[in-house]
């Protein structure tokens, strides 16, 4: 199965869960999103990290 | 598209590529193996993920001497903006090391106030992450100036919307002054302050230290007192800033977000946690961490003026300052360093609306000629100012010990408490028993035929009569004596009552502490 398929699925499976119609869900192009530094950096390093979240 | 517009396009992405490469992978390599992130990672653990926005990325230094014009990097060494910290707008300065060393010049200098100056009209926090050599050489007067603008952003911005300073590599001379003003300094294990470096300090006095022992994290947070919070790295301590901006109001104008917690209400163990023996110590942490919601207590400065702590918690889910004597270390007595880092603490906790509250135990200030020169008379004022100016709902509680003008100093209804409550164990005197019956019964005890069964005889008097919390419930200093398992509710209850406190000063253009 194409890459794009398996997204344009994922892309319906979720549009149906949060009651949108799928019919009405264009996706216009996929694009891989990028890693940012800091999580490549985390990754590459091994590092343990959390973000603090409020109430921790 | 036509052409003008590809070309267009073209150019906008590769100046931005050009400012996302910083100072190239060499240096990001460089920067990454001594353990420290570069500008924009620091940037991205700081806020909330993908919130954070970079502005001004192309400003660029106009110097052109010293061949600075063939060295243009777009950026200039400091990446600034905005982003979202709990959900709450928050303004950031990050100083770029691989970037000239993270030098101050001009364009610098600039990027950073127009961010302090956009978080002053939002009325949100303002950051500043410190990493850099100091001034930019090359760029003289103009470097020095560009100081002067951050300097005197900060003062105006004091007490206004919270000011943090985080220090995360070198930050020396005149740059010092900056994290200095802020109300709170960060410091990773790594980082370094100091106003003339371990080279000069060679050559003008001989004295031959290392940069860690001059102005390193473990000194600033232990003998100078200068930062407040100690990280091993710098995810770490970016977690740490989040951490207490959770407790912080966005500006003076505005309250503390209201976090739920777990309320747990330990106040029957109070009467095992303190010995009701004034003489044998205990961590009056624990009094603290069985008042307020489970795990809220954040303490500053830890490791300084351990006779004192200081920090925020939450009460049923409401930021309230913490101000409590230790009886683990000087007997929990005031001093030079308790007083300024208590003073300190309660200016910012008025400045933003945060309520106090006071456990007192404590036996007097610190006597001796070290104190005396050292000037705790001017010292120990600042505490008493602190105090008695704030306006914030001020709560107290004598646990044990509250003997002559440190009682005063520790929020006493004298100084504009608001409620004051007392343990049964509480001693409220002018001085300790054995040494109010030296003096008074001095003769008494000399004259006697036994002068040992007199002073005992005395001391037990003196205990009776004054070494109890019940005269001065009945003179009206202590507004009621309460159980210990009632400490809680009946804190809760008095910072319930106080919510709509309004108490003014007069009018002034400010006062004059005792600096």
């Amino acid at each position: 199965m194409e890459e794009s398929l398996i997204v344009a699925m994922a892309v319906a499976a979720i549009a149906e869960e949060n009651g949108v119609d799928t019919n009405r869900v264009i996706v216009r192009s996929f694009k891989e999103v990028q890693k940012s530094g800091l999580e490549k950096y985390i990754e590459e390093n091994n590092i343990s990290y959390h973000k603090y979240q409020l109430g921790e | 598209m036509d052409q003008k517009w590809q070309d267009s396009i073209s150019q906008l992405n590769q100046r931005r590529e050009k400012v996302a490469l910083a100072g190239g992978p060499e240096r990001i390599a460089k920067q990454h193996s001594t353990g420290k992130l570069t500008a924009r990672e620091r940037m991205e653990a700081l806020f909330d993920d993908g919130t954070f926005v970079e502005i001004n990325d192309q400003i660029a230094s106009r110097c052109s001497d010293f061949g600075m014009d063939k060295k243009k990097k777009p950026g200039d060494g400091v990446v600034t903006g905005y982003g979202y910290i709990h959900g709450r707008l928050a303004f950031a300065s990050s100083q770029d090391f691989t970037v000239g060393g993270g030098s101050l010049g001009e364009a610098h200098a600039m990027k950073i106030c127009r961010a302090m100056d956009k978080a002053m009209e939002m009325k949100a926090p303002f950051i500043s992450i410190n990493d850099s050599g100091g001034a930019r050489i090359e760029e003289g007067i103009d470097s020095l100036s560009g100081y002067a603008d951050i300097f005197y952003r900060n003062t105006i911005a004091s007490g206004v919307i919270p000011q943090i300073s985080v220090i995360m590599g070198p930050c020396a001379g005149g740059a010092c002054y900056s994290p200095a003003i802020t109300d709170f300094i960060f410091m990773t294990d790594y980082s370094q302050m100091y106003i003339t470096g371990p080279a000069v300090v060679k050559s003008v006095t001989g004295e031959v230290i290392s940069s860690s022992d001059l102005g390193g994290a473990a000194v600033h947070s232990s003998t100078s007192g200068v930062a407040h919070f100690v990280y091993p790295d710098d995810l770490s301590c970016l977690n740490g800033v989040r951490q207490l901006l959770g407790y912080l109001p966005q500006c003076n104008l505005d309250e503390s977000m209201t976090v739920p917690g777990t309320a747990v209400d330990e106040s029957a163990s109070l009467s095992s946690i303190v010995p009701a023996d004034s003489k044998k110590a205990y961590d009056v942490r624990n009094v603290i961490n069985s008042l307020v919601d489970a795990g809220s207590f954040f303490e500053i400065q830890e490791s300084f003026a351990k006779n004192i702590i200081i920090g925020f918690g939450r009460l049923d889910g409401e930021t309230i300052g913490i101000i409590a004597n230790q009886a683990l270390y000087m007997a929990g007595s005031l001093e030079i360093n308790a007083s300024d880092k208590a003073s300190r603490f309660i200016r910012f906790c008025d400045s933003f609306n945060i309520p106090l509250l006071t456990l007192v135990d404590v036996p007097a200030f610190l006597p001796g000629s070290q104190q005396e020169h050292g000037g705790i008379i001017r010292h120990g004022a600042k505490l008493l100012y602190a105090y008695s100016e704030a306006t914030v709902p001020k709560v107290s509680l004598i646990m044990r010990k509250a003997y002559g003008g440190a009682y005063i100093a520790m929020n006493s209804k004298g100084t504009g408490a608001d409620v004051v409550y007392a343990w049964p164990i509480a001693e409220i005197a002018v001085m300790g028993a054995s040494g109010a019956v030296s003096i008074i019964g001095k003769k008494e005890i000399e004259n006697a035929e036994d002068p040992a069964a007199k002073k005992e005889e005395l001391l037990n008097a003196y205990n009776d009569k004054f070494m109890n919390p019940y005269i001065a419930a009945e003179h009206g200093y202590v507004d009621e004596v309460i159980l210990p398992e009632e400490t809680r509710s009946k804190i809760a209850e008095a910072f319930n009552m106080l919510k709509t406190k309004e108490r003014s000063l007069p009018y002034k253009k400010h006062g004059n502490i005792p600096l």
